[in-house]
């Protein structure tokens, strides 16, 4: 079995292009970036709060005739993967030049909302203007799977393609896919993460629904590869996917958060224990703004990993795509890190799904 | 733990226009009968056709359970989905209470591409009408494509890994082999795989629009074919390690061997002209298996009855099988008997390629005539059920974004 390692990073979010800003933005406890009231949504005293991704020009990733043939959410999509290849040294996809065939290239995105936005229009027009009028370019633009399409015709990556939709725990989901399927010998090279945008249609109903006061979008990927390969070509190593672990309460109901807080343990030390019994250095929790749910993580991390420090992203960069934004953050840790050490990523999905990656050090 | 954990078969379930679970499916596929007739879930007015395979018997329970008082509202693909895995459990003798302790270590992996959307739709219709300030948001709780995993779990009580996947028409067919993937990691001693849809106006209407419908039923590989009819249902089966499906007393009813997972990278709807992700992915699941495309005995092909699918994927499993090759593998499409149900349809069709190892029967594609001057021709099952001899097959999906999966599944002897 290969080991995966991840030697690419980009990311689309309120702190611009780029992972540099996001160690900055939890030190600062802010995203830096705009962060958008959209006042008191229908059914809820308070306001929301909303983390937008930073305005950016997509032309310089994606010609202009093709970006008119891709939603939003597309868009964004594959310019985070566009970023994470340059990252990783891999971003001369010319046939001669390619250090991996098509066919090795795989892709993996996670998305608990997926195309929204192209979904709602679709569906609001299909209504009002009735069957015969229905859009084809939006009906295929509101497929949930059409950004990993997008993408992989853009990166010519005709390996394994698939969009997990475990809600907002979809990122952690489709790294531990990715890293599986390297492991598995499926792909040599994944481009892996989670991605959110909330247009006004979902932030209306996440309000109605009780959601926490401060959610965020974002978009980030990883880039994955056997360790053999990245060492072969020289590539920097962030970290490596040490462990993976999931399971899920079933006594969760559909907008439910587990409370199972040994549920939660088996998991974080079911990551940490297939990744070697590494010695854990920090937790990144999803503490996705449900009290009684962070509570139940908070005795999760405290029982598994006693004294061990916790960090929360989704305090920074807002609910619902903070599983992204802790994968990006995690593997910065990791590179910091010896080989020897780990982070834990832990993400519970709305539903009851729970799933954990640990981290590791560059191998020596 | 080896990628060589050998992964047995030991319940299926299925819920399609064509039966409400894997006996009445099964006898009515093999009378030829077809289950595609005219929709009344919704007003199909504007659209170039009026019929789909649509489940006639109400799937389930209106409600999927209650807790403390509280009713949670299952979608009607939650429904479908949760219908087929009762049947699965069942078969595999792990319906709870019996089997709830098992099941709390068992997962589900679960592939569909509507979801919700059917009582999504009636939501927006009412908010159009009547203004969406009076509309309750809890009706959409089941809109995305996460839920019917979580209902599935919910149902059964499993404590496993959990995992949704929506990558369109090769959704259920990835999520099975997702869930041999996990159960060979060490992840899951079992997982409980395959997906479903429900039928809905956005992608009836949606798929018209792209004018690949037949406003008859469907004819996939026949040289008359106009396009696809929309279909259904849900297919699930229980996968296992095949020393914990022995150890405790269960009967493997196949083996599932592994599967190939390709990308078109060519076109967001249309699959590449010469088949080239297709073939790729037939070509993976056979190199997984350990086995040369002359082992294989037959195919359940993806068949959706479009003039371009069908014929990549004849150009495909040409290029796979051979000219000669291609001559003694018997062909069925599932879809002209209850049409194509999208995200669930790998579930389904990996469900009837299983009935038909055990059976040694592949069941007959409906409506297909001839392939007209397509050369060298597939060898299609039609007009009867064909006797098969042989100890593997393999199941075909294709999807939208260019997603291309096949299963192959071997006899349990």
């Amino acid at each position: 079995m290969s080991r995966a390692v991840v030697t690419g990073l980009g990311c689309v979010g309120p702190t611009g292009l780029g992972v540099d800003r996001l160690p900055d933005a939890m030190d600062a406890g802010r995203p830096l970036g705009s962060v958008e009231p959209v006042g008191a949504p229908r059914g809820r005293r308070r306001e929301m709060r909303v983390a937008r991704i930073a305005p950016f020009d997509r032309e310089p990733f994606i010609p202009a005739r093709k970006l008119r043939r891709m939603d939003e959410v597309s868009q964004v999509w594959t310019v985070t993967c566009m970023l994470a290849l340059a990252d990783a040294g891999l971003d001369d996809l010319q046939p001669d030049k390619a250090l991996y065939r098509p066919e090795d290239r795989a892709t993996f995105l996670g998305t608990g909302f997926g195309c929204v936005a192209a979904t709602w229009e679709y569906l609001t027009e299909l209504t009002t203007d009735g069957a015969a009028m229905a859009n084809p370019f939006l009906f295929s633009e509101s497929v949930a799977n059409a950004p990993a399409g997008h993408s992989a015709i853009e990166m010519n990556a005709r390996g394994p393609n698939c969009t997990l939709t475990c809600a907002d725990a979809s990122a952690v989901a489709a790294v531990a896919a990715g890293a599986r399927s390297i492991q598995d010998g499926r792909a040599e090279m994944a481009v892996c993460g989670g991605l959110e945008l909330l247009p006004s249609p979902a932030i209306e109903a996440l309000a109605a629904l009780g959601a926490p006061g401060f959610v965020g979008e974002g978009s980030v990927a990883l880039i994955l590869e056997s360790l053999e390969s990245a060492r072969s070509r020289g590539a920097r190593i962030y970290a490596e996917i040490a462990g993976q672990a999931s399971a899920s309460d079933p006594r969760c109901g559909p907008w439910e958060w587990s409370l199972d807080a040994d549920r939660m343990s088996r998991v974080l030390t079911g990551a940490a224990r297939r990744g070697g019994g590494r010695s854990v250095r920090k937790v990144f929790l999803h503490a996705g703004g449900f009290p009684p749910a962070e509570a139940a993580e908070d005795r999760a991390a405290a029982a598994s990993f006693p004294g061990v420090p916790v960090v929360r992203p989704a305090r920074v960069f807002g609910g619902m795509v903070s599983a992204a934004f802790s994968l990006a953050l995690g593997v910065l840790d990791s590179s910091r890190q010896a080989p020897e050490e780990s982070v834990v990523v832990s993400a519970w999905a709305w539903g009851g799904g729970l799933y954990s990656v640990a981290l590791s050090g560059a191998p020596d | 733990m080896s990628a060589r954990v050998r992964i047995a078969v030991t319940g299926l379930g299925i819920v399609s226009a064509l039966g409400r679970d894997r006996h009445q499916f099964w006898s009515r596929a093999l009378e030829g009968r077809g289950g595609i007739g005219n929709v009344d879930l919704f007003s199909t007015a504007g659209c170039k056709s009026s019929i789909a395979g649509q489940v006639r018997e109400e799937p389930g329970s209106k409600s999927d359970r209650t807790e403390g008082g509280r009713v949670h509202r299952a979608s009607r693909t939650d429904r479908l989905c949760i219908t087929a895995a009762a049947e699965a459990v069942e078969q595999a003798g792990l319906a709870p209470p019996a089997g709830s302790r098992t099941l709390d270590r068992f997962g589900v992996s679960l592939g569909t591409s509507t979801a919700g959307m059917l009582e999504g739709e009636q939501w927006v219709r009412d908010g159009v009408d009547r203004g969406f300030e009076r509309q309750r948001v809890s009706r959409v709780l089941r809109v995305p494509t996460s839920t019917p995993g979580d209902a599935v779990a919910a149902a059964l009580g499993t404590g496993g890994p959990r995992l949704s996947n929506m990558t369109a028409c090769a959704s259920s067919a990835l999520s099975i082999g997702q869930a041999a993937d996990m159960i060979r990691s060490g992840e899951a001693p079992g997982m409980i795989a395959g997906g479903g849809d429900a039928l809905c106006l956005m992608t009836y209407a949606g798929f018209n629009a792209l004018r690949l419908v037949d406003p008859k039923p469907c004819r996939p590989f026949d040289a008359t074919r106009q396009g696809l009819s929309l279909g259904e249902g849900a297919g699930m089966v229980v996968l296992e390690r095949w020393d914990h499906a022995v150890d405790r007393g269960a009967e493997p009813l196949a083996e599932f061997l592994d599967y190939g997972a390709t990308c078109d990278a060519h076109h967001m709807t249309a699959p590449h002209p010469e088949g080239r992700g297709a073939s790729a992915a037939m070509a993976e699941a056979l190199a997984r298996s350990g086995l040369r495309a002359d082992q294989i005995g037959h195919v359940n092909a993806h068949g959706t009855g479009t003039d371009l699918n069908d014929a990549t994927e004849a150009e495909a499993i040409r290029a796979v099988f051979g000219s000669e090759g291609i001559r003694r593998i018997p062909i069925t499409a599932s879809k002209s008997m209850f049409g194509h149900a999208l995200g669930g349809s790998g579930g389904l069709e990996a469900v009837v390629l299983v009935l038909s190892l055990i059976h040694q029967l592949a069941p007959p594609t409906l409506g297909w005539e001839s392939s007209g001057d397509e050369a060298p021709p597939l060898d299609i099952v039609a007009g009867a059920p064909r006797r098969l001899s042989c100890a593997y097959g393999m199941s075909n999906s294709f999807g939208f974004g260019g997603a291309n999966c096949s299963l192959i599944f071997r006899t349990a002897s």
